[in-house]
């Protein structure tokens, strides 16, 4: 069952997270983000485990699916930025543990279609696919074959 | 929350936002790939949900309203 799945049934069955989720959304553009554990929580105790990032790129597509005009359901910058900021910092320190040769050996072709991704992803204000075009930019793609190869 | 944990204060949980969670390969179906007969059964049923839910929150917001 999809996250986004399991939160609708939660939704439908409890009207007080149903009223949650509203008023994250309503509240502001990064309520529902720093709640995603505690929607994540309740799904894994009624038998539905998650990693938290599927449960707070489902709880964005609802916000933009039941909510279109909260807070939440609108492109947050910050967010996108954050995510960007901690996947560099990331890369940077794989890129720390490359040897030479390793370093030599990186392939950047190809970065920008994963850049128009993201662009494209933005523009639709679509979190979720935003955050996949993110996880296969070329960079680190370029550097799993290198650590592969090693 | 009857029956259910309390809901907890929000300022805890930045490093809960999933930023700092540490990658797996245990990701859903790829979007853009063909589905299935099922694949588009479950959709439908979601968009059904989304409705229902939609009218939910709706009702709520009139008796929080009233």
């Amino acid at each position: 069952m999809k996250a986004s799945t399991a939160l609708l049934q939660l939704f439908k069955e409890e009207k007080e997270w149903r009223r949650f989720f509203s008023s994250c959304c309503e509240r502001s553009a990064h309520r529902l983000t720093t709640q995603t554990w505690q929607f994540r929580d309740e799904l894994k105790d009624r038998g539905h485990p998650y990693q938290v990032e599927d449960v707070e790129d489902a709880l964005l597509g609802l916000a933009r699916d039941l909510l279109p005009q909260s807070p939440d359901a609108h492109w947050d910058t910050e967010w996108a930025h954050a995510l960007c900021k901690h996947s560099l910092s990331r890369l940077a320190e794989y890129y720390a543990g490359l040897s030479a040769e390793e370093k030599d050996a990186l392939d950047l072709s190809g970065q920008d279609v994963w850049d128009e991704q993201m662009r494209s992803a933005g523009l639709d204000n679509n979190p979720a696919a935003f955050r996949a075009a993110l996880k296969g930019c070329a960079l680190r793609r370029a550097i799993g074959h290198v650590q592969l190869r090693s | 929350m009857a029956g259910h944990k309390t809901l907890v204060a929000e300022e805890l949980l930045a490093s809960e936002s999933g930023l700092d969670k540490p990658e797996t390969d245990a990701h859903g179906p790829v979007a853009g790939v063909a589905g299935t007969f099922q694949d588009s059964d479950k959709e439908e049923l979601e968009r059904d949900d989304i409705e229902d839910v939609r009218v939910l929150l709706a009702q709520d917001a009139v008796e929080e309203s009233q």
